[in-house]
């Protein structure tokens, strides 16, 4: 079995383990409180009922009625500020329920809006938290030049940074928090924890105490503030916690092609570079405009086509074409050897960028490459050896990004036919 | 994270590789191993430092003479900003006031009307014969001239005074916006030279720096205006309670409003009403003094004066001839919805929303934060196009003004809720600003080498979408205006995408076209096969054509182009 699919298994055992665990344990806190909750309910309605003399319909009523008036008794919940508050539960999906559309046109808005506005929330908050990261990651570096160490930059000091401003954040805002709304300390610790995370469960809400939205604007600017910079705080952890685990799932990825390919052959150590049949290399970056690249290709070999170090086994076709047709995408067929100029895509080793790139080299003659293609190795290059396309020049141009010219399901129709 | 490092370093290695280079030659060559840096900034780059080279190798008495000619251009354009800052702080707060104040019979929208009817038409001839004739600093103090005689007219609310006061304005205003551009652009040109720099970048800096000034006028015409009023008009506090008679239930009818509404819309005592104008025409008095005094003529118009002033309808002409191609008149609805809605904005919101609900003194403050959110986007905006592209910025555009529209629309107009009338004001001014620079932008684009010709039609069509508003606003009433407003932004966003796959359609229609022509050369030959001619005339007549005519569709034409 793929690892891949092991890993998802695995994963999806653990959660739903975690989620019994979690329900039992619970379980096991919650029901007695509860129960004793609701046999105090019970006697005091019992009493009530008893006291007033009411009917069990009107007591139901009542009930009903008290339920309603919680948001009114808070104050306007749809003047500017409250619906101001409402919007940033929207768009950051903390969803408190403390006040929520009642009409029909404001809950298809409320669709709509949050449609469009999640994930305009979710890039801003995790682009802002990407610059905050570049950010501590330079005061990183100055703090430990100037304490005269290695200034250099874990991915674990990182993430060690941004959960001790996070908590720093959750501290503060929860200290702030227990001072106005009156809550205990672990209460708004507790709030705060909820609302950062984005679960946002509405059993306390800020700013819901005596019209505060009306009344204190400097509370709710306060709040408001709170909110979306704790938020950027926690997604600045959570882009590094988020590339962390892409990265590993990416790795595996990269690491069984690697391994397919070492299988097939030797090494091509190269970076999403393009190498040409006579061993001249295309640097990455091969950019979305495809004029671009074909100019540069262009420049590429006619730069290194007088280098006659690799050219005894490149036959005359590949030299003598002219060179218009290299400009023409290398979509069709005729050209197929001209550039015959292959990438490795998405080959990477775990080496870091800078000590790759100037040890790019072919270590074999580019002979048959025919592996590195996205085709599988059933055409080998022993059938491939047609006078039409020599073995240097087999291997068609196939870029590692989306814009190339010429799409690897092209590649393989060709490998196939030829 | 990583790739702006990389650029970084990049960057540093560039500067260090080059600059011993540059001290000996003047010309810069890649060399191959260069290319992973992508060309065209690497070469912006290198120019720039070129220029510096060249710059610190002047000395002496040349450089002495260059730097007091550059400090001298600065200072022009910073005089010209100054004067129009405060020619536009009277005329903006003027404006503003102009509809709620003279409400009676719809004076003050009509004489806006005029205003921009005259702006409108006189505008394809006018400037280019006064620019002649006077040049363009004496062009520039007459219209200033016209404008304070606008100001004086308002003394006298009446539609004798007023209206021909308009009609000269509108004229005036066409000559100073066109004197301007050329003069700024003159300037620029010579600085450039000067600098030693690229005369486009130097223009668009030096309207950058303009319009930010002049942008401000719209801020403290507006403070004037409100502080002053308020002062005298003692403003009550709004009322948390639903309006029934403002808002887009507003009709324009006296007898129809609620007691607050009349109140808040009363005008103003005469005394004090005329206290704000003549510091308006004291501004315009100044900003005409300041030319006068403190601006130098232009070279060129100085050698232009010894020729025989002519009249010609070049840019008439040229505007006229616009209307011949699909793309500018498929813009036309949008540029004309950019003039209403300026016209809503300034005419029908300071009226049935801002003077209705909250009195006749709070319209200034409102439109400040109007005219702020306007300066500070027309200012992002501009170079956010490079960043995005056309497409999203015009569709940001469209969505905050439908998304206005509506909440004015649906509104229970409550003037309690105060902070909407500034949110609703600050969301318009983003969208005009959008607008305002993505437009004239978008002109000048389709329109290509002329720019007087692009900035011409822009401000036609604009002024003309404006004076059609304005006249609007005396046979409608909000709702219906608001209406008429949806429904053209909803034509001019449809004209504005069918000029993005304008060349699409075209290219579709092309290749319709030529399926059409195989199909019919197909059935001609097939009946003409029928039809028993003799067998070696057909031949010779149908090969060649079905193989010239076939060979197009089977080259792969369509995905080559795709590509480049």
């Amino acid at each position: 079995m793929k690892r891949q699919n092991v890993r998802t298994l695995s994963l999806i055992v653990c959660t739903f383990t975690y989620l019994l665990v979690g329900a039992a344990v619970f379980d096991a806190l919650e029901s007695d409180n509860e129960m004793s909750q609701r046999a105090l309910v019970d006697k005091l309605r019992a009493r009530l009922t008893d006291k007033y003399n009411i009917s069990d319909r009107d007591y139901r009523v009542l009930e009903a009625i008290i339920v309603k008036s919680i948001p009114h008794k808070a104050g306007y919940q749809w003047k500017f500020s409250g619906a101001f508050y409402f919007c940033i539960t929207v768009i950051t999906t903390i969803g408190y329920g403390h006040s929520t559309p009642m009409t029909v046109g404001g809950k298809t808005f409320c669709m709509f809006y949050a449609l469009a506005g999640i994930p305009l929330g979710l890039v801003m908050f995790q682009s802002i938290g990407e610059r905050l990261n570049t950010f501590v990651a330079f005061i990183l570096r100055h703090v430990k030049h100037c304490f005269g160490k290695n200034p250099e930059v874990t991915h674990m000091n990182l993430i060690m940074v941004a959960s001790g401003c996070g908590m720093m954040v959750m501290a503060s805002g929860a200290f702030v928090f227990h001072r106005i709304e009156g809550w205990e300390l672990f209460d708004s610790l507790y709030y705060a924890f909820i609302s950062l995370t984005t679960i946002g469960f509405g059993d306390f809400v800020a700013l819901q105490k005596d019209g505060a939205l009306q009344t204190q604007p400097q509370y709710v600017v306060f709040s408001l503030i709170f909110i979306l910079f704790g938020l950027t705080v926690v997604s600045a952890a959570m882009n590094l916690l988020v590339l962390r685990f892409l990265t590993m799932n990416t790795e595996d990825e990269r690491r069984d092609e690697v391994e397919a390919r070492m299988a097939a052959r030797g090494l091509v150590r190269v970076e999403g570079d393009i190498i040409t049949s006579n061993s001249a290399l295309l640097p990455p970056g091969v950019t979305s405009s495809s004029s671009r690249l074909t100019n540069r290709r262009k420049a590429m070999i006619e730069a290194t086509s007088d280098d006659s170090d690799f050219e005894d086994d490149a036959d005359g076709d590949t030299q003598q074409r002219p060179r218009s047709q290299l400009t023409n995408g290398g979509g069709d067929d005729e050209n197929e050897d001209a550039a015959s100029v292959c990438s490795c895509s998405c080959y990477q080793l775990p080496y870091s960028a800078g000590s790759v790139r100037q040890r790019y080299s072919v270590q074999r003659r580019p002979g048959p490459v025919t592996h590195l293609l996205h085709s599988p190795p059933t055409a080998d290059s022993g059938v491939c050896q047609s006078p039409r396309s020599p073995p240097a020049a087999s291997v068609r141009l196939a870029t590692r990004r989306m814009s190339s010219p010429s799409p690897p399901g092209a590649a393989y129709m060709q490998q196939t036919t030829c | 994270m990583h790739g702006s490092r990389r650029r970084l370093n990049r960057r540093h290695r560039l500067k260090s590789n080059r600059s011993y280079a540059l001290t000996s030659m003047d010309t810069v060559d890649f060399s191959v191993s260069d290319v992973d840096a992508p060309m065209y900034s690497g070469q912006r780059f290198a120019a720039k430092l070129m220029r510096k080279r060249r710059r610190a190798i002047l000395t002496g008495h040349e450089k002495v003479r260059v730097e007091k000619q550059k400090f001298k251009i600065k200072w022009n354009v910073f005089v010209m900003s100054v004067a129009f800052l405060l020619l536009f702080t009277a005329f903006h707060g003027l404006q503003n006031l102009q509809t709620t104040v003279n409400s009676e019979e719809y004076l003050g929208a009509v004489s806006l009307s005029v205003v921009y009817l005259s702006l409108a038409v006189s505008s394809l001839f006018l400037p280019s014969y006064l620019i002649n004739r006077l040049g363009c600093k004496q062009a520039m103090i007459v219209s200033m001239a016209m404008y304070t005689l606008y100001m004086l007219a308002n003394f006298i609310p009446r539609w004798y005074a007023l209206v021909p006061a308009s009609v000269l304005v509108g004229m005036a205003g066409s000559c100073l916006w066109a004197a301007n551009c050329i003069y700024i652009t003159e300037t620029g040109v010579r600085y450039s030279h000067l600098n030693i720099e690229s005369p486009n970048g130097v223009i668009v800096r030096f309207f950058g720096y303009f319009f930010m000034i002049v942008h401000m006028g719209q801020v403290f015409g507006n403070l004037i205006s409100s502080l002053m009023l308020e002062k005298t008009m003692h403003y009550n506090q709004p009322v948390d309670r639903v309006e029934k008679t403002c808002g887009h239930f507003f009709t324009g009818q006296w007898n129809e409003l609620s007691e607050t509404g009349r109140e808040n819309l009363t005008r103003p005592p005469q005394r004090v009403y005329l206290a704000v104008c003549a510091i308006y025409v004291c501004c315009t008095i100044i900003a005409t003094l300041i030319l006068t005094l403190f601006l130098n003529t232009l070279h060129k118009d100085e050698v232009a004066k010894k020729d025989a002033p002519r009249f010609n309808l070049d840019v008439f002409r040229r505007t006229l001839e616009n209307l011949r191609k699909p793309k500018p008149v498929l813009l036309i609805p949008l540029t004309i919805f950019n003039g209403m809605e300026q016209a809503f904005i300034v005419g029908e919101f300071t009226k049935a929303y801002v003077a209705c609900g909250l009195g006749l003194s709070q319209i200034g403050f409102v439109m400040t934060a109007f005219g702020i959110a306007d300066a500070v986007c027309s200012l992002v905006f501009g170079p956010l196009i490079k960043l995005f592209g056309r497409m999203p910025l015009f569709i940001f555009g469209a969505v905050v003004d439908m998304l206005m529209i509506f909440t004015l629309l649906v509104w229970p107009f409550n003037p309690g809720d105060t902070a909407m009338f500034y949110v609703i004001a600050c969301a318009w001014g983003m969208a005009d600003g959008v607008w305002n620079t993505q437009l004239n932008g978008f002109w000048v684009a389709l329109v290509g080498q002329h720019l007087e010709v692009a900035f011409a039609n822009y401000r036609f069509w604009e002024s003309f979408g404006l004076a059609v508003a304005f006249l609007l606003m005396r046979f409608t009433t909000t709702e219906i205006f608001l209406y008429i407003l949806l429904g053209s932004l909803f034509l001019g966003m449809i004209g504005y995408f069918a000029i993005e796959i304008y060349d699409h359609i075209i290219e579709a229609c092309a290749k319709g076209r030529m399926i059409c022509i195989d199909l019919y050369n197909f059935y001609r030959d097939s009946s003409k096969q029928n039809v028993p001619t003799s067998m070696e005339a057909s031949l010779i007549s149908t090969q060649p054509i079905q193989g010239g005519r076939s060979n197009p569709l089977v080259l792969p034409d369509f995905d080559v182009s795709l590509h480049i």
